[in-house]
């Protein structure tokens, strides 16, 4: 036993579990504080950090430490959304980790009472290796499997592709559901005298440990940990959501929780302890589907679609009749009391007996008040200190073109994956199922119909590893700002914000550097822009004997929208596009791109250098545009690939030419190719006489091009006539040529 | 004036996925009075005037696609139905268990490409046999379609007879309504998209019409088939059938 707990246990947790149990835990006890007290679990590295962020707001339903997070956005609609990473698995397993990722996080938000309408995703490889090809292939595979099969469309995403993802694939998924506010069901509202309820699948050995799996560095040793990838049924997920729903509809549970990480183990503990009561549970009552299976086992088990429920002794009968129509498992497999103690019965013996408040929230967590928020905004000096992110080499180079010429960009715009159209990955979703897409993949904005107000509600996801890699602080805060304007530009104001902070292992220091710094960067945002986080998740370790990934946080922000149905929409009209801001290439995606595919580096990248306050006020007045014309005008906010790629998607036709403005202020490469603060794209069309100008008075705003008839063509006195025609069939042809790998047998 | 709504009968199996989808749908039209039967039922109670079988993942598309769903209490009635002659709509899932229950010729295969596909299709409206397409005037529809399994096989020898008996009637086209292997998305055989039964009353297809009927729907082609069953059940009442 002692060795045990020295293998499982770092000193310190040893010291706090002796401590606190006042004698040595039982086998049972060590496997259940193994899994809570896991980083995963436990949030021993970043709790010091999440616990500063501002997550109080009157619209605020659910927030932090619940399955998702609910904002209300009327009397009549409540928005619950969350993001959560299936990293590890989907390193191993592609298929089943992806798969079981979507399934996880649907879990999450009809737990709580919601219905699911919508999936996202935010997708990272490196699709120059086979490897990362095949990855990126199965990975998708296995998202689309499980969304299409469950019904819930997924209707945005983002993909990229850098070397510091080749052995660790992010895959982050986004669930979106609708509720009435007072449909709200949490995990803790238990009454003492509750029962407690388990359904779903039956508990088999699969997954054993995920939840320590995604603790650890990905090494051939950790990748050969199969066992702890769990398997996906999509078919009894459906079944269980549409269980769920029901009972919550009927108002047959108190609390509810579903089984992700650390299975039966942190569901129990969690709806008990969140409740401030104590839980017995009787592990023979467990439906099992694996013969011999050990109480161990059984607590660790990560099976998926399985859910845990108490139901007052009144309603049993209620339950179980609703139960009997669905073809799945259910037992009742315990009982709430008012001990604070969780009790585990097991072969009829007492296996475990431990106090709540030491399993669940025990757990010693690192302290790093030493870092002050002076040395986060500094961070560390990546030019100087980019060993350990994999792919980084630095190659000797010519030197002969230190800042790219506009042919080089546009060269490079054209070969790489980084710019195609995304719609290989995003046909194999359905993202029309339900009839609430009216903003899908293939739009501009990202919007999903309410049909009672008859408006949108806009969905935004973003990550920018390449800035977040040079300075996680300003990193961070130049992403959040991007992810801001595309919700002004789908015509919301965010009204909460959930994040996925993807990083290395938080053992180094410089990890820990970079954690504090984005955190501090989403505290600033939220506290200026006035937005809740409503909820999170933290994936360390994912890092590998090849090094490390770039810090990548992802943010997803939901708010609703001033757009619906009769929004403006671009079809290849006349009229003048305004720009607003100041772009610059050495801040934009396309800059970085160039540069490591050239020397192998980030140098000479930069990050956009945001004000909150001033984006906060061009938001606004956007959005007073919309107010006012949103049939009449469209609002573009310049992201990836810059303004050129905004030209290309959205306003290229072959029988049209867009004529740029003469006397323009900035270089061909910084207008078409950059990124900067405060930059969006607005278009006019001939027919409407909405002033721009006006509206926007107090913000640079120049009228850059004019729509014609024509042939295709980009024309100025800035550059030589450029035939968008190439381009844009290269954005048509997708990212097939760059991924596909032969999936027909 | 509700008596003379039509009953349209939407058959939910367990893991059917667009039942509230074609309920909205038929429930937008006046002329409609749509309900939803679990498939566990054996029988439809009362009257029905048309039967959907919508899309989706009935049992998990255990074994096969519809291969489950064969085995429901409900597929007798079904059959019943079908042989009185009311009109009958497979849509996607849909489509491969009319297959399944041998009320439609072929069989749905693993697209050609292996993936899923979402897409928007165009559809030239081949044969007018079925109610749902009897008074469509347009030649072209267009819907999406959502599948992973819609690859139309049959034996040419089943195909010659669809040919000859008109019971092709949806192929996949392109923008000049062209049948071409371009515009085919999932390698169907003779880029059929949906076809009908020997009668004409069952019509099963792999696009999702449902999905183009709202007022917020991104069109309204998939709207034009469900006129024209008005259409068609309006003719039926003038002429005395």
């Amino acid at each position: 036993m002692k060795r045990l707990i020295d293998q499982i246990l770092s000193a310190h947790q040893k010291e706090a579990l002796l401590r606190g149990l006042g004698r040595e835990p039982t086998y049972a006890e060590l496997a259940m504080v193994s899994a809570m007290w896991s980083e995963h679990c436990g949030y021993t590295h970043s709790r010091h950090f999440l616990k500063q962020l501002p997550r109080e707001a009157a619209h605020v339903l659910a927030g932090p430490g619940e399955n998702a997070g609910i904002i209300r956005v009327s009397d009549d609609l409540a928005i619950a959304f969350k993001i959560e990473s299936h990293n590890h698995p989907s390193a191993v397993v592609p298929y089943q980790g992806a798969a079981t990722g979507v399934g996880g996080i649907l879990r999450d938000i009809f737990t709580m009472g919601a219905e699911p309408v919508a999936l996202m995703n935010s997708l990272h490889f490196d699709i120059r290796a086979p490897r990362g090809k095949r990855i990126a292939e199965h990975v998708v595979d296995g998202i689309a499997d499980y969304g299409n099969c469950t019904g819930i469309p997924t209707v945005a995403g983002e993909y990229s592709s850098y070397p510091w993802y080749v052995d660790n694939p992010l895959v982050n998924v986004v669930c979106v559901g609708m509720l009435k506010p007072k449909q709200v069901l949490k995990a803790s509202t238990a009454q003492p005298g509750d029962l407690v309820l388990y359904f779903g699948n039956k508990t088999g050995r699969d997954g054993t440990g995920g939840a320590i799996f995604a603790s650890l560095n990905l090494t051939d040793n950790t990748r050969e940990q199969k066992s702890a990838v769990q398997v996906a049924d999509p078919f009894m997920g459906k079944l269980i959501m549409q269980a769920t729903l029901e009972l919550i509809r009927r108002g047959i549970p108190s609390a509810m929780q579903d089984m992700g990480a650390a299975g039966i183990t942190c569901s129990t503990s969690e709806i008990a302890y969140k409740s401030g009561l104590g839980i017995e549970v009787d592990l023979d009552a467990v439906p099992v589907r694996a013969p011999g299976i050990t109480a161990e086992e059984i607590l660790l088990s990560e099976s998926q679609e399985r859910m845990l429920a108490t139901v007052p002794p009144d309603r049993k009968h209620l339950a179980e009749e609703i139960l009997n129509r669905y073809p799945l498992d259910y037992a009742w497999v315990g009982v709430i009391n008012d001990s604070f103690d969780m009790t585990v019965h097991c072969d009829g013996d007492e296996a475990a007996s431990m106090p709540l408040d030491l399993l669940v929230d025990g757990c010693p967590v690192e302290d790093y008040s030493s870092l002050t928020p002076e040395r986060l905004r500094e961070g560390r000096d990546r030019s100087v200190d980019l060993t350990g992110i994999a792919g980084l080499t630095p190659r000797a180079s010519d030197a002969v073109s230190e800042t790219p010429s506009l042919n080089d960009l546009l060269n490079t715009y054209q070969n790489t994956s980084h710019y195609a159209s995304t719609r290989f990955i995003y046909e194999q979703f359905d993202y029309e199922i339900n009839q609430r897409t009216i903003g899908g993949p293939g739009d501009d904005h990202t919007l999903l119909f309410d049909p009672e107000s008859k408006r949108a509600i806009a969905l935004t996801v973003h990550a920018r590893s390449p800035w977040t890699l040079q300075h996680a602080y300003r990193g961070t805060r130049a992403v959040l700002a991007a992810a801001f304007r595309r919700s002004i530009a789908a015509g919301a104001y965010p009204l909460g914000l959930s994040n996925c902070l993807n990083f290395p292992s938080p053992e180094r220091e410089e990890t820990v550097i970079d954690f504090g710094g984005t955190t501090l960067a989403m505290t600033e945002f939220c506290n200026t822009m006035e937005i809740p986080v409503t909820g999170g998740n933290v994936s360390f370790y994912n890092e590998s004997d090849v090094g490390a990934i770039a810090p990548t946080p992802v943010f997803v922000m939901v708010g609703k929208s001033f757009l619906g149905p009769d929004r403006y929409r671009y079809t290849g009209g006349t009229g003048t596009l305004y720009l607003v801001g100041a772009p610059r290439l050495q801040a934009g995606d396309l800059y970085a791109v160039w540069r490591l595919q050239r020397d192998g580096t980030l140098q000479e990248a930069q990050v956009p250098e945001v004000d909150f306050e001033r984006e906060h006020e061009l938001g606004m007045a956007l959005l007073r545009l919309y107010d006012e014309h949103a049939e009449a005008c469209g609002v573009y906010d310049v992201g990836k690939g810059g303004l050129f790629k905004r030209l290309v998607e959205q306003f290229a036709r072959p029988d049209r030419d867009i004529l740029l403005a003469h006397g323009l202020p900035w270089r061909p490469e910084d207008l078409l190719f950059g990124e900067g603060p405060c930059t969006y794209l607005v278009f006019v069309p001939s027919k409407s006489s909405v002033d721009v100008q006006a509206h926007l008075a107090a913000f640079e705003v120049a009228e850059i091009a004019r729509i014609a008839f024509g042939r295709g063509y980009l024309r100025g006195d800035m550059l030589d006539d450029l035939d968008l025609k190439p381009f844009r069939r290269k954005a048509d042809e997708s990212l097939e040529p760059f991924l596909s790998d032969d999936l027909t047998i | 004036m509700n008596r003379q709504r039509a009953k349209i009968a939407i058959i939910d199996f367990h893991g059917t996925l667009c039942e509230r989808d074609c309920f909205a749908a038929f429930e937008d039209f006046k002329e409609f009075d749509p309900y939803l039967i679990a498939s566990d039922y054996d029988r439809f109670p009362g009257q029905v005037d048309a039967v959907v079988v919508p899309g989706g993942f009935s049992y998990g598309d255990y074994i096969r696609p519809g291969a489950m769903a064969r085995t429901a209490a409900i597929t007798r009635a079904l059959v019943e139905e079908a042989e009185k002659g009311t009109p009958i709509l497979g849509i996607c899932n849909g489509f491969q268990i009319l297959c399944e229950i041998r009320l439609l010729p072929g069989i749905l295969l693993k697209n050609q490409d292996g993936r899923f596909i979402c897409r928007d299709v165009a559809l030239k409206v081949v044969a007018r046999r079925n109610a749902f397409l009897k008074h469509v005037e347009q030649d072209v529809l267009r819907v999406p379609i959502a599948h992973k399994y819609g690859q139309y096989y049959a034996s040419p020898e089943t195909l010659e007879s669809l040919k000859a008996n008109d019971q092709i009637a949806l192929q996949y086209c392109d923008a000049d309504v062209r049948t071409t292997d371009e515009a085919n998305p999932n390698g169907s055989a003779e880029h059929i998209a949906g076809v009908t039964n020997k009668t004409g009353n069952v019509l099963g297809m792999m696009p999702h019409p449902e999905r183009r009927t709202l007022a917020w729907s991104l069109g309204q082609d998939g709207r034009r088939m469900l006129e024209s069953l008005v259409a068609f059940r309006e003719f039926a009442r003038a002429s005395g059938l």
